[in-house]
């Protein structure tokens, strides 16, 4: 079995073979053409069958473009790396591109989701954003890193979960459409903490019990002390500096922070409701991006969660989902009422919440 | 004691959450160019940022006798005279330590 990208020139050149031998190919290669016009990338896995004839799969691929703002905030800055380039041997643009990959891969490989809008997305990012610039965001259409001041923060590439948190946002933008204030906007940070974590836990093939469960691990300077900046499971313990002070992430809805800063403290509050996802991860066991992964994923692309909802409307979403995949005996349905209400957010039982 | 005017800057949000805050303060009377530069800001009609996820937000509050102005601009907002302006608030007082935001339970 051999994998390759597929350029466009060289799927039209494998259409057009009329070998017998090469029949399953080329037929593969026009679905692939006439599927997406316009064209982006698409993985052959091609091998012999039984009878010894070429065979090629097509698997969604990622399509990846990564710019350089040389420290300008000008974006998206000069392309260094494109979709199946070799690596640039700048650490930023290269942990960029492999952490699209990384996210890429698990969404398409777990919830069969191709990219973030669903539809193959091109994914692309722009990396030495500022001078110094102590931040990474998605502007709607990119993820945006900076490279730190290098006295608290490193490169924000420096961490997966840091890559899968961005995409995430773009994903949380083409599904729940969740508004970044107050109640909803934490939850729209706690699913790109969520993911984020459970993409850093895929590539590293870590159980539940294995993982870190933090949050931009590695970004801290060696000056700092805290080992990342949240966590999930002990939302409140990532860091405690001299400089930046305590991790005041709230881990139970009873120490909820109100303030206008940051968007009613979106960055703050998602302690919350990552703190209820460890809690139903923890109790299901295993691969958190299976049953508590799928659980989250299908929430958010559920019918019923709207922009504004709140931490108690999320929690109903996520038992309606549990339910609907698992079923009202399932161990999945239990963890998932007893994760919001270790959290302060009891949801009402299934069969009630079934019925509203 | 002679008046003064004092400019604040608080960013707040991005990735990690912490907020920063910057101040300057100086004489009231050697202050015109400084003012030129307030008052070249759009203080009524900032553009909001509805799309951007972590980024930056920047609360930018002028004191002086007989006026207070304060506007919360969004870092992709943060253009022209609003750049100029937290640049020069930042150069004045080199970055203290950073702090998130100040914890008031509910
Ligand atoms: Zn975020």
């Amino acid at each position: 079995m051999t994998h390759g990208i597929i350029p466009p020139y060289l799927l039209r050149r494998i259409a057009r073979l009329d070998d017998a031998k090469y029949a399953v190919a080329a037929h593969a290669a026009r679905v692939a053409l006439e599927h997406d016009k316009r064209f982006r990338s698409v993985r052959f896995d091609l091998g012999f069958d039984e009878n010894n004839d070429l065979v090629a799969t097509l698997v969604d691929a990622p399509d990846r473009t990564i710019s350089d703002a040389a420290g300008t905030m000008t974006i998206p800055g000069s392309p260094v790396r494109r979709e199946g380039n070799d690596p640039t041997g700048d650490p930023a643009a290269d942990e960029a591109y492999d952490g699209l990959g990384a996210t890429f891969a698990l969404y398409s490989e777990v919830y069969g989701r191709n990219s973030i809008d669903g539809a193959g997305l091109p994914l692309d990012a722009t990396v030495h954003y500022g001078d110094l610039y102590d931040n990474a965001f998605w502007d709607g259409e990119r993820m945006v890193f900076g490279d730190g001041d290098g006295e608290i923060f490193t490169r924000f590439t420096a961490s997966l979960s840091v890559i899968g948190h961005e995409l995430a946002h773009g994903v949380t933008q083409y599904t729940a459409g969740l508004v970044y204030r107050d109640q909803s906007g934490a939850l729209n940070e706690s699913i790109s903490d969520v993911f984020g974590a459970l993409v850093e836990q895929y590539s590293r093939g870590q159980t539940v019990a294995d993982a870190t469960w933090l949050i931009g691990e590695g970004i801290f300077t060696a000056e700092v002390e805290g080992s990342a900046l949240r966590s999930l499971r002990a939302p409140g313990t990532a860091y405690d500096d001299d400089v930046l002070g305590k991790d005041p992430q709230p881990a139970h809805f009873d120490d909820y922070i109100q303030t206008d800063e940051d968007g009613g403290g979106v960055h703050l509050n998602s302690g919350i409701p990552n703190r209820a996802f460890y809690l139903v991860a923890e109790s299901l066991g295993g691969n958190a991006w299976e049953h508590a992964g799928q659980i989250w994923y299908d929430a958010i692309n559920g019918p019923t969660l709207t922009a504004r909802a709140d931490f108690a409307q999320f929690a109903a979403a996520t038992v309606a989902a549990a339910l609907e995949r698992y079923g009202a005996q399932s161990a999945e349905v239990a963890a998932v009422i007893d994760g919001w209400t270790g959290v302060g957010i009891p949801p009402l039982p299934p069969q009630v919440a079934g019925s509203t | 004691m002679p008046a003064e005017l004092t400019i604040t800057v608080a960013r707040s949000g991005g990735f990690a959450g912490l907020t920063r805050t910057w101040s300057l303060s100086a004489a009231l009377d050697d202050s015109g160019e400084l003012l030129d530069l307030v008052n070249a800001c759009p203080w009524r009609r900032v553009q909001s940022d509805a799309v951007s996820r972590d980024r930056f937000v920047y609360l930018i509050t002028v004191r002086a006798p007989r006026k207070h102005r304060t506007a919360r601009v969004p870092e992709a907002s943060l253009t022209g005279p609003w750049k100029l302006l937290v640049e020069r608030v930042q150069q004045e007082h080199p970055a203290p330590s950073p702090t998130r935001t100040p914890p008031r339970s509910s």
